[in-house]
C-alpha cells in the first residue's frame, strides 16, 4: 500500500489544524488553523475511491471504467462553505480588532468583560 | 398533498422577496407566509400519521442517487414545532422596531434551514444546512449590538465550524466504507461491516452532534450565544427552543444509523446525567437572567439525553415530549426575560424587583412556564419527566433525577426573586396586544400539555400513556417536598451557594473549548472500543 496517499496526508493536516486550534492564542492563527482543518477534510474526500486505471465519467465510457465522481461534487459545496465561513470569520475579526486593538483571545475576552461591567 | 420541498423553498423565496419589498407590508407578508407554512405542516403531520413515511425525490431521480426529502413521525413533529414556533415568534415581534427587511430575511432563512435539516434524509445535506445555519445564527445573535459582543459571536462561529469539520471528516470516512450517504442505506450497510472500522467515523460524527446538543464538556458556547445582549429575545427563544434540538435530532439519526453496530445508550445515560448537573451548578451562580435560562437549557438537554439513553419506549417518548415541552416553556421564559430587560434596562438579577406588579400578565405566564419546567403536577413538564424516570425506578439514576429536579427548583427560585417586591415606579407597563396574546398561547400550551397530556401523547405519538391517580398524587407530594426544601435552602444558603458556585464557574477560552472537543472525541473512541455488539 502506498503510505503517502490522500487519506494519510489529510489526517496529518487534520492533526496540524487541531494543534493550531489548541495551542495558539492569536485569533488569526486560529482562523488559519480552521482553514487548514477544512482543507484537510476536502483533500480526504477528493481522494476517496480513486483508482489509477479508471477514468472520470465524462463522455461515452462503459460504467466499469468510471471513477466515483460524487466526492468531488460534494466538495464543491464544501469549498464554497469554507470560503464563506472564512469570510465571515475575518470580518468579525477585523471589527473586533478595530474595537479592542488586540489579536489575543484572552485579552479580547477581558476587554469584552470590562466593557460589559462598565455598562 | 403537500410537496416537501415547499417547506424549504417557500421561506427562502419569501425571505428574498421580503428583502426587496417596502417596509410597510413586510411584516404582514411574513405573517401570511408563516401561517400558510404552519397550516401546511399540520396537514403533513396528519398525512404522515396515516401513511407512515412520506418521501419525495428532488428532480425525479431514483431514491438514493438523488437528493431525497423524507418525513417520518419524528421529522413531522419537529416540522410542526418549527413552523408553529416561528409563526408565534413573528406574531410576537410584529411591532418591534428592529423587525425590518433584514431581520425578517435572516429569520425566514433560518426557518428554511431548520425545516431542511428536519426533512433531509442524507448526511451531507444535513451538514450543508447546519453550516449555513451557523452563519445565519451568528448574524442574528449579533443583530442588535453588533460591536459589543464580537468575542462571543466569533467564538460561537468558530467552535461550531470546528465541530462540523469533525462531522465532515467522519462522514468522509463513513462514505469510504459504505459508499452511500442516506440514513437508511448507511444503516443497512454499516450493520454488515466490522465494528472496528466504524469506530472513528461514529466517534467523529457523534462528537459534532454532542456539541450541537450542548452535552457536557462542549456546552460552553451555548450561554455565550443564547445569552448575548445583542440577540433579540425572539432569536434567543428560537435558539434555545429549536436550534439546539437539531443537535438532539442529529443524535437520534446517528443512533438509528449505528443502532446495530454500537450500543450508545449507556454513554448517553452518563453524558445526560453529567450535563444536567453541570447546567444546574453553573446556573446557580449567574446574575444575568438570560444566562440563567441558557444554563437551564443545558441542564434540560442533559435530561433529554438521559431519556434517550435508556432505550425503552416510555423513556424515548418522554424525551421527545420533553423536547416539545422545553421548546414551549423555554421560549416563553426567554420572551418574558426580553420584556423585563426592555422595561427595566438591566439584565442583573439583583437589580430587578417587582415584576409581578409592573407587568402582571408576563409574570403570570412566566410562573406557569417555571411550574412547567420544574415538573409541577398538571403541567406538561411533569408528564415528560415522569416518563423519563418511569423505567429508572430504584436505581442510582432515580436519585439523580430527584437531585436534578431539586437543582432546577433552586435556580428558578432565584429567577423568581425578581417577581417579588415593589418596583421603583408603580405604573403598570403597557404591553402590546400581540405580545400578550402570544404569551397567553404559550402558557395555555404549557398547561394544556399537562392536563390533556394523555390525549396529546396519543395524538402526537400514537402511544397510550396512563397517568394513574396514585402515581400522580405521589409525584405531587414529591414535588411539593422538593419545592419546600428548595425554598428553605434558598432562604438560608443563597449567598454562600452563589459564592461557592461562582468559584466553580469556568469561562473557557477558545483553546480550552477545542481541547474539550478533543477530550470528548477521545472518550467516545474508548467507549466505542468497548461497547460494540
Amino acid at each position: 500500500m502506498q503510505w503517502i496517499n490522500g487519506e494519510t496526508i489529510s489526517l496529518v493536516l487534520f492533526c496540524v489544524g487541531m494543534y493550531g486550534l489548541l495551542a495558539r492564542r492569536n485569533i488569526i492563527k486560529s482562523i488559519i488553523s480552521l482553514m487548514i482543518l477544512e482543507a484537510s477534510v476536502i483533500i480526504y474526500f477528493i481522494t476517496l475511491h480513486g483508482q489509477m486505471d479508471k477514468q472520470p465519467p465524462i463522455g461515452d465510457i462503459p460504467p466499469e471504467m468510471m471513477v466515483d465522481p460524487l466526492p468531488q461534487a460534494l466538495m464543491i459545496t464544501a469549498i464554497v462553505i469554507g470560503i464563506s465561513v472564512t469570510a465571515v470569520n475575518l470580518t468579525l475579526f477585523i471589527t473586533l480588532y478595530h474595537r479592542y486593538g488586540t489579536t489575543n483571545w484572552y485579552k479580547a475576552k477581558q476587554l469584552q468583560r470590562q466593557e460589559k461591567k462598565n455598562g | 398533498m403537500v410537496s416537501l420541498s415547499l417547506f424549504v423553498l417557500v421561506p427562502l423565496f419569501a425571505a428574498v422577496f421580503i428583502y426587496l419589498l417596502p417596509e410597510k407590508i413586510v411584516r404582514v407578508v411574513g405573517l401570511f407566509v408563516q401561517a400558510a407554512l404552519f397550516a401546511a405542516s399540520l396537514i403533513l403531520f396528519v398525512a404522515v400519521q396515516a401513511q407512515g413515511y412520506i418521501e419525495e425525490s428532488l428532480g425525479g431521480w431514483v431514491v438514493f442517487s438523488g437528493i431525497t426529502l423524507g418525513v417520518d413521525l419524528l421529522s413531522a413533529i419537529m416540522l410542526v414545532m418549527t413552523t408553529g414556533l416561528f409563526f408565534l415568534f413573528l406574531l410576537y415581534n410584529a411591532s418591534a422596531p428592529y423587525v425590518r427587511n433584514l431581520f425578517l430575511t435572516l429569520f425566514l432563512i433560518l426557518q428554511c434551514l431548520l425545516s431542511g435539516i428536519f426533512i433531509s434524509t442524507d448526511l451531507f445535506n444535513v451538514y450543508v444546512l447546519i453550516e449555513v445555519g451557523t452563519i445565519v445564527v451568528t448574524l442574528l445573535i449579533l443583530f442588535k449590538q453588533s460591536k459589543r459582543i464580537l468575542y462571543d459571536g466569533l467564538i460561537y462561529l468558530m467552535i461550531n465550524i470546528v465541530s462540523m469539520s469533525f462531522f465532515l471528516l467522519g462522514l468522509g470516512m463513513l462514505y469510504r466504507l459504505v459508499g452511500v450517504l442516506d440514513f437508511a442505506t448507511i444503516g443497512e450497510r454499516a450493520a454488515q461491516l466490522e465494528s472496528q472500522q466504524l469506530i472513528l467515523p461514529c466517534a467523529l460524527m457523534l462528537t459534532a452532534a454532542c456539541l450541537k446538543a450542548a452535552a457536557f464538556p462542549v456546552f460552553s458556547w451555548l450561554p455565550k450565544a443564547h445569552g448575548t445582549p445583542g440577540a433579540p429575545s425572539v432569536v434567543s427563544a428560537v435558539l434555545s427552543g429549536l436550534y439546539v434540538k437539531s443537535g438532539i435530532y442529529l443524535i437520534l439519526r446517528l443512533q438509528g444509523i449505528f443502532a446495530e453496530v454500537f450500543d450508545l445508550r449507556p454513554f448517553f445515560l452518563g453524558l445526560g446525567l453529567v450535563t444536567a448537573f453541570a447546567g444546574i451548578i453553573l446556573a446557580l451562580s449567574q446574575r444575568d437572567i438570560k444566562r440563567i435560562l441558557a444554563y437551564s437549557t443545558v441542564s434540560q438537554m442533559g435530561l433529554i439525553l438521559l431519556g434517550l439513553g435508556q432505550g425503552t419506549p416510555h423513556a424515548y417518548h418522554g424525551a421527545l415530549y420533553h423536547v416539545i415541552n422545553h421548546a414551549l416553556f423555554k421560549s416563553l421564559l426567554f420572551l418574558v426575560a426580553g420584556l423585563i430587560i426592555e422595561v427595566y434596562g438591566t439584565r442583573d438579577l439583583h437589580r430587578i424587583r417587582g415584576v409581578a406588579r409592573k407587568m402582571p400578565l408576563p409574570a403570570i405566564t412566566a410562573i406557569v412556564a417555571m411550574l412547567g419546567v420544574t415538573g409541577a403536577p398538571f403541567f406538561n413538564g411533569s408528564l415528560s419527566k415522569y416518563l423519563i424516570e418511569s423505567d429508572l425506578q430504584g436505581s442510582l439514576f432515580a436519585y439523580g433525577l430527584i437531585a436534578i429536579n431539586f437543582g432546577t427548583v433552586l435556580y428558578f427560585l432565584r429567577f423568581l426573586s425578581m417577581f417579588k417586591g415593589a418596583a421603583s415606579q408603580e405604573t403598570q407597563e403597557k404591553i402590546p396586544l400581540n405580545r400578550q396574546a402570544v404569551l397567553v398561547v404559550f402558557a395555555m400550551l404549557c398547561l394544556g400539555g399537562g392536563f390533556f397530556g394523555s390525549f396529546f401523547m396519543d395524538w402526537i405519538f400514537g402511544v397510550d400513556i396512563a397517568f394513574p391517580l396514585p402515581v400522580a398524587l405521589e409525584k405531587g407530594t414529591i414535588y411539593l417536598a422538593t419545592v419546600a426544601a428548595g425554598i428553605v435552602l434558598h432562604r438560608v444558603l443563597d449567598r454562600p451557594l452563589t459564592r461557592l458556585t461562582h468559584r466553580l464557574q469556568l469561562e473557557p477560552g477558545f483553546n480550552e473549548m477545542c481541547l474539550a472537543i478533543l477530550v470528548l472525541f477521545a472518550v467516545q473512541v474508548f467507549y466505542l472500543n468497548g461497547f460494540a455488539f
